[in-house]
């Protein structure tokens, strides 16, 4: 219990400090942020305007709590520098399709990854396990972008089943939750495999072995469930950088996502949006390392993490 | 030591891998068939000939040259990244450490918010306020990696400082800081060893991450995920410009992960 509340005081001084951070970015840049947000070749009278408008001719502090304050009390993240539409809604379905597309890159990656690596552990040294663990060395080493160009090459262009680009249908999420999750299906296969070995090794499950269950059960029952605790931190930490891998898959795939509006941002110096994507975006990961950090607690208290 | 990493096949794999590509680094103005850099507008997205070996890309370029030239690039940054994350991270772990107390608590805090950001978006953060370029990529990526150096350090410090041979240092009246560069971290280099090889591959992907967004390196400079975003339009009509950048990163970065992991198995470095 002391350690949940710690861990949550923890979580929330880090998120006010990282919130700190992103709302710092128009301040950071070299020069006015007044004329940084109007842009190149606008007029003196203009930028005095956005100063005003934008509020930042206010203390830092005031312009903290006001741009803090609205997004917490009315989900209101300003207005985009280029269209003046709201960021608030415009975020939210990017957003909903970026966990859309995490979710199911995770997804794949689990339904196929933990199979993989309990037949590897079972079968050691088999072929099997020789392709799995080939593929697990390999498939962390290759850039996520460069396995979404493979995959278009080969599903879009070659064979023409799969759609290269766009969102919609369920045939779009295809390509992109490959490409996102190949990454952790070969994290998780190899976490599977080595933590298996590990609890096959056991007295116990000899024990049950000898007698006389059903192998399926042993494996399933006995040895899966003391295998899981690492396995599931793994899932967490896999999760986590799906959320950034999420930025290069999207741009790939023209996915409508958050990291692909956080890139347009960037490239086209829309300050207010970008502030809000990296707010969001982070929020959700330190949020979900908290939750892996309890988890690990949960299933092992023996875990005495400093 | 050097018994137990010849031992491993996979270690001596990735150290050929990262010999290979290192020497390529090295040695490129040599190996290469033509200026990575000239375009020739007559001859673009050629097919492979004898004069350009992997054929030309969209700007009449020859690919091969290119993907010769971007080890180097890639190199370079990938060793001012993990030069970044060691000097700063195990001075601040070393602090951290042995100081413990307050100074422990405000560091560790520090790198807890350095953690809150995932890599790519650190360097995006970086690449907003200073404009997209080498620099930027280069400090969002090199901080990012600091927390964890710190981190091990941290842990390594702390477990040395208790023993007793820098007790002995201690009663014999050596000053602090002494103790901790001349007798605590020489002991901390395996670990450190092990994760500057490991940051390496990671570097060179995120990397690479930022030159496919457009926003790493400037436009023109040979770089193989900036080689990869410009060959995209290109996917149809001739994948090989889109096969060698993307086989070039994913052979570093193999490289760099088996050397890793075999070095950390043949020194014995725990990991978080």
């Amino acid at each position: 219990m002391r350690y949940l509340v710690r861990k949550i005081l923890s979580l929330v001084v880090v998120l006010f400090f990282a919130s700190i951070i992103c709302f710092l970015i128009i301040h950071f840049i070299p020069g006015d942020p007044a004329q940084a947000m109007a842009g190149p070749g606008v007029s003196a009278e203009d930028v005095e305007k956005i100063r005003v408008s934008m509020g930042l001719d206010r203390p830092l502090v005031e312009q903290y709590i006001t741009w803090m304050g609205d997004i917490i009390t009315k989900g209101d993240f300003g207005e985009s520098l280029i269209n003046q539409e709201a960021i608030g809604p415009l975020m939210a379905e990017r957003f909903a399709n970026t966990l859309i597309l995490s979710f199911c890159g995770i997804f794949f990656a689990i339904i196929i990854g933990i199979p993989f690596g309990i037949v590897s552990a079972i079968k050691q040294n088999s072929f099997i396990d020789l392709a799995t663990m080939g593929f697990s060395i390999l498939g962390v080493s290759m850039p996520i972008f460069w396995i979404s160009l493979i995959l278009i090459l080969i599903f879009s262009v070659n064979l023409g089943i799969f759609p290269a680009t766009g969102s919609g249908t369920v045939m779009h999420l295809v390509l992109p939750t490959i490409a996102i999750g190949l990454n952790s299906l070969a994290v998780i296969a190899r976490m599977t495999r080595s933590s298996m070995l590990e609890v096959l090794r056991q007295d116990y499950i000899r024990t049950a072995d000898a007698k006389g269950m059903p192998y399926s059960t042993v494996i399933l029952k006995h040895a899966l469930k003391n295998a899981m605790i690492p396995i599931i931190t793994t899932i967490g930490i896999q999760f986590g950088y799906l959320l950034g891998g999420a930025v290069l898959t999207e741009t790939v795939f023209v996915y409508p996502g958050i990291g692909r509006l956080l890139v347009n941002s960037i490239t086209r110096r829309d300050y207010t949006t970008i502030q809000g994507c990296m707010l969001v975006i982070t929020g959700l990961f330190v949020i979900l390392n908290t939750i892996i950090d309890l988890l690990y607690h949960y299933f092992d208290p023996r875990i005495k993490k400093a | 030591m050097f018994k137990n990493i010849i031992h491993n096949k996979m270690t001596v794999v990735g150290f050929s891998i990262v010999i290979v590509i290192v020497a390529i680094g090295i040695l490129s103005p040599f190996i290469i068939t033509a200026d990575p850099m000239e375009m020739d507008l007559y001859n673009v997205a050629a097919p492979a000939s004898d004069e350009h070996i992997w054929g030309t890309d969209e700007l009449g370029r020859d690919i091969f040259s290119r993907v010769i030239s971007g080890a180097r690039t890639s190199l370079v940054i990938a060793i001012v990244v993990v030069g970044i994350g060691t000097v700063l991270g195990t001075l601040i772990g070393a602090v951290s450490g042995y100081l413990g107390g307050l100074t422990d608590s405000l560091l560790m805090k520090v790198m807890d918010i350095l953690m809150a950001f995932p890599t790519i978006l650190l360097a995006l953060f970086f690449v907003t306020i200073f404009d997209p370029g080498l620099y930027s990529a280069i400090i969002g990526v090199g901080l990012s990696s600091v927390p964890r150096f710190a981190r091990l350090v941290r842990g390594s410090v702390m477990s040395i400082k208790e023993k007793e041979y820098v007790e002995a240092q201690r009663s014999a009246g050596e000053r602090k800081i002494s103790i901790l560069f001349r007798h605590i971290l020489p002991n901390c280099i395996g670990p450190i060893i092990v994760q500057a090889t490991l940051t390496m591959g990671n570097s060179i992907i995120t990397v690479a991450g930022l030159g496919f967004l457009g926003l790493g390196v400037d436009p023109g400079v040979p770089e193989w995920g900036a080689m990869l975003s410009d060959a995209r339009s290109y996917l149809a009509s001739k994948p090989a410009i889109c096969i060698y950048p993307g086989a070039a990163i994913a052979l570093a970065v193999l490289g760099f992960n088996l050397l890793g992991d075999g070095l950390r198995d043949a020194l014995d470095v725990r990991q978080e």
